[in-house]
């Protein structure tokens, strides 16, 4: 039956409580964290009037396509997890979180769930979901750790304020009409708002009917627990339909397992899915990230031989930056959307007002770049937040348009939790793990020799011995360009014998995967810190250059990859980032971003934004310009104030 | 504030002109009534004027605010409950919108003219949210803050959450640290009656290794693409002999330990008592 059920606000105050035994508030917590909090994967908006496709199938988000992807490559093995993505591609913006973990908890735990029967009530769910698309509530579902949550969001108009209602109950135990339950509690709730007894008594009768439901699921389920025995037990290696149950039962029965692994096509594409969940969930949980990045110290540049370039784009940062700020003050009385007029405030901001702003404002961020579709999500999570809000005094709606979107890109460019590499270096130094190995990945000329050679640079003034082993053996020149900079880098260093290049001249791709190896025995044979591995530059949508990554990965196994993307590039970027996250097999991923070539294109940083928002991934660097200190960390509001001038 | 008078002014004139407007159109059918007009105008610019008054009277009063943080399970809104309304919560979750609510005082105070319009704001510890709204509320409000309440879990205060604290206050203490004179800090180890808690002594010391090996790692760390004013590294005054020292900063760093779950937060009150008198 349910294990709790909780009514809670945004502040973290719990306002009822029903836990008939243990207290499970870490799946709550969970939820929090993944789902309202880390919901980087906004919805796209269908049918807005900037959309280059007006189509609403057509009008499928990059991310929203992604996870298409993700679902044609797990159809051949598992047929249920389509289902699951059908549904809740329906409905609120946060559940692919929720189904990634779905399909964990599937494999964990309700190893007997008949794909049949759920496929019906999946059904039945999409259309309560349906039945429920009302403007102040949100349904969906979560999983975490062999517990299902239903949540319900519901919205106070009138205060902006939010109410979560969730219920927590075993995986193993399927609910009838959760969502009916929800949307009840919800008008209890509302109705005996003072008097939290009676409530309580309303929700305990509620609950007895629930309980009577779950009793017949369960009748039902054992039937059909006995049914799809016989199944798996008849056709084990046979046809799709068997697979799901197959695969399901294969994460009980461990032989089973293994066999399929032989199989190759079946449990390829089963392996490919549940790590492709392993994937997402460790990028929102795990992804190490840099926190603040205006707390990075400023000495950095004092010292420097190369110092009189970088301080002149130092300067020139900050002309920009004041450009901003005059253009910020002029805009204030509307220089950006100057047709909307002035209000004095206090004004209820209403549908028609946000969808004039609305216009402009896309249009706006795809001047900076921003993709149209990623434009259109920012924009629809900007409505979400205005409507039924009220102007501050003397602020315009325009502004406080302005305000929420700022808000909302800030959202999307902080990281999760903070990267320091340094920190980490020192870590794995200490502990005598062997040098810590980065690679840097991107497209052809994007830069990655350049950036490489950058935090060369940067890790040789903090006193780590460097190697840096050249693992493009494709491109003529990549060796020599990476010895020139090893060697001008050997001039630059403090120490004498700091860095070294390893290299092994030029050939196919399993020498790609030897060279990379060879570095790091040698570079702990040799008393080096870090590891640095310069691939070769490959286009994102030729699986052909794209596969060798793969390997490259799982030889080499470095501490962090790298995606170096260049600014100047514009809508691309959302592909070239989702293809390289995707390249590195199941349970690797990119760990975040450098930006190049940030000097060439003012303001119009949207590629940024394009690439954040496609993959989560957060971006650490940005090059601003030739020489070796040209390399920053990008802090979220210089990023946020050059988006919105 | 210049904007602010263009603002007002335009806002009169405003208010003005359309009142003439109407007026216009009324003198035209109650002429009697045309006395009436211009007290009308005034009582008007009267309102508005008092409204104007009040806001910037709101925006330069005194209010003084005392800000929670912490890691997440710190124990943060269950104190900020304590605070404002003398009892915990039936359970918390992880906070997601910060919250602010008035001190609640003891009877002895309740009328006393200090000890009003103190404010209790209990932040989220997820870091994107602490960049949401912990960051900007340092950057705008930094003058009302009064105190910061840093919250610690000690029972479960390891090498690893030792780091993520010590960050933390990194942070924190470097924008505060920004303001003449500092703000006071009171470091609060919850839990402390459990079996595995740490010392408040121990505490400090590992955190002031910690932060000083994080500032030597931040100064050799990467400039920022925004080379501002406000990365600057105040935390130096802090180092002396290569150590970090929470008594050589300009704010006051109070260490203090109890559980607010067993109604042992009375060193916190205290704390707080004093530091509104001050």
């Amino acid at each position: 039956m349910i294990d709790q059920f909780l009514i809670f606000d945004p502040s973290g105050t719990v306002q009822f409580n029903y836990q008939p035994e243990k207290n499970y508030t870490r799946i709550v917590n969970a939820f929090i964290n993944d789902i309202l909090i880390n919901e980087r994967k906004m919805r796209y908006v269908e049918g807005s009037e900037l959309a280059d496709t007006t189509n609403n199938a057509q009008n499928a988000s990059a991310a929203a396509e992604a996870e298409a992807n993700d679902a044609l490559t797990n159809k051949n093995g598992n047929e249920e997890e389509n289902e699951e993505d059908n549904e809740d591609s329906d409905d609120e913006s946060d559940n692919d979180e929720g189904d990634d973990d779905d399909d964990d908890d599937d494999e964990s735990n309700k190893g007997h769930v008949k794909s049949e029967k759920k496929r019906h009530k999946k059904n039945d769910e999409d259309e309560e979901i349906q039945k429920y698309v009302d403007s102040d509530i949100s349904l969906g579902s979560y999983s975490y750790d062999g517990h299902n949550l239903k949540y319900l969001i519901w919205t106070n108009d009138e205060s902006k304020s939010k109410v979560y209602f969730t219920m927590i109950y075993p995986s193993l135990i399927a609910i009838k009409k959760p969502y009916e339950f929800l949307k009840n509690i919800k008008i209890l709730y509302e109705n005996s708002l003072d008097d939290i007894n009676k409530f309580e008594m309303f929700f305990k009768l509620k609950l007895n009917d629930i309980a009577q439901i779950v009793k017949e699921d369960e009748k039902i389920e054992i039937i059909t627990l006995e049914e799809s025995k016989n199944n798996s037990s008849t056709s084990v290696n046979n046809k799709k339909d068997s697979k799901v149950i197959a695969s399901k039962k294969s994460r009980k029965w461990n032989p089973d397992g293994s066999f399929y692994e032989d199989d190759g096509k079946g449990s390829g594409a089963l392996d490919f899915s549940s790590s492709l969940s392993n994937d997402k969930q460790t990028s929102f949980n795990i992804k190490q990230l840099v926190g603040d990045k205006s707390m990075f110290g400023t000495k950095t540049s004092e010292g420097f031989l190369v110092n009189d370039l970088s301080d002149e784009m130092n300067k020139i940062i900050i002309s920009s930056k004041k450009k901003t700020i005059e253009k910020e003050k002029k805009s204030a009385t509307g220089s950006a959307f100057s047709f909307l007029k002035n209000y004095i405030g206090g004004k209820k901001i209403s549908k028609d007002d946000v969808s004039k702003i609305k216009t402009a404002m896309t249009q706006h961020l795809i001047k900076k770049n921003v993709s149209p579709n990623v434009a259109n999500s920012l924009m629809a999570e900007v409505e979400k937040d205005l409507i039924g809000q009220t102007t501050e005094s003397f602020t315009s709606i325009e502004e406080t348009a302005k305000k929420s979107l700022a808000k909302q890109l800030r959202k999307l460019l902080t990281p999760n939790s903070s990267i320091d590499l340094l920190h980490e270096i020192q870590e794995k130094r200490a502990n005598g793990k062997g040098p810590y190995s980065i690679s840097v990945v991107g497209v052809n000329g994007v830069g990655k020799s350049t950036n490489l050679s950058k935090l060369a640079f940067w890790l040789l003034q903090n006193d780590y011995r460097v190697l840096v082993a050249a693992c493009d053996t494709f491109r003529s020149g990549a060796v020599e360009q990476l010895r020139t900079h090893v060697n001008n880098l050997v001039q630059l260093s403090p120490k004498k014998k700091q860095i070294e290049l390893f290299e092994s001249g030029y050939g196919g791709a399993d020498l790609v995967a030897k060279i990379a190896t060879g570095a790091i025995k040698y570079a702990k044979e040799n008393g080096f810190d870090v590891v640095l591995m310069d691939t070769a530059g490959r286009r994102h949508n030729d699986s052909h250059l794209m596969a060798p990554l793969a390997s490259f990965a799982k030889a080499a196994n470095p501490d962090k990859i790298i995606m170096v993307g260049e600014a100047l590039v514009g809508t691309d970027s959302v592909l070239q980032a989702q293809n390289f996250n995707k390249a590195f097999g199941a349970n690797r991923h990119l760990d975040f971003f450098i930006i190049s070539k940030c000097d060439t294109v003012g303001d119009l940083i949207g590629s940024m934004v394009n690439m954040v928002f496609a993959t989560g991934i957060p971006i650490l660097f940005v090059g601003t310009g030739q020489t070796y200190t040209d390399i920053r960390t990008l802090s979220v509001n210089w990023a946020v104030d050059m988006l919105m001038t | 504030m210049d904007a602010m008078d263009v603002l007002e002014e335009d806002l009169i004139a405003e208010a003005v002109s359309a009142i003439e407007t109407e007026v216009e159109t009324y003198v035209g059918t109650h002429k009697l009534t045309s006395l009436i007009i211009p007290f009308l105008v005034t009582l008007i610019l009267i309102i508005i004027g008092g409204y104007l008054m009040k806001k910037h009277s709101l925006i330069t009063s005194n209010k003084r605010s005392f800000v929670i943080c912490g890691l997440q399970g710190s124990g943060k809104t269950n104190l900020f409950h304590l605070l404002t309304n003398g009892k915990l919560p039936i359970l918390t979750v992880s906070t997601l919108e910060p919250k602010s609510g008035d001190l609640l005082l003891n009877e002895e105070f309740t009328n006393h003219k200090t000890f009003q319009d103190i404010e209790i704001i209990d932040f989220p510890a997820n870091s994107k949210l602490k960049n949401l709204y912990l960051l900007p509320y340092f950057h705008d409000k930094i003058n009302e803050i009064q105190g910061i309440i840093y919250m610690i879990d000690s029972s479960n205060f390891d090498t690893k959450s030792c780091h993520q604290v010590a960050e933390d206050l990194f942070e924190i203490m470097n924008i505060t640290e920004g303001k003449p004179n500092g703000i006071d800090f009171m470091i609060f180890a919850n839990k402390n009656d459990l079996f595995t808690s740490k010392k408040t002594n121990k505490i400090k010391e590992m955190l002031e290794s910690e932060i000083g090996k994080i500032h030597q790692l931040k100064l050799r760390s990467l400039n920022n693409v925004e080379d501002t004013d406000d990365d600057k590294d105040n935390l130096d005054i802090a180092t002396k002999d290569g150590k970090f020292q929470f008594q050589l900063l300009d704010g006051n760093v109070d260490f203090a330990e109890g559980n607010i779950f067993k109604d042992k937060y009375s060193k916190i009150m205290d704390w707080l008592y004093e530091k509104i008198v001050n």
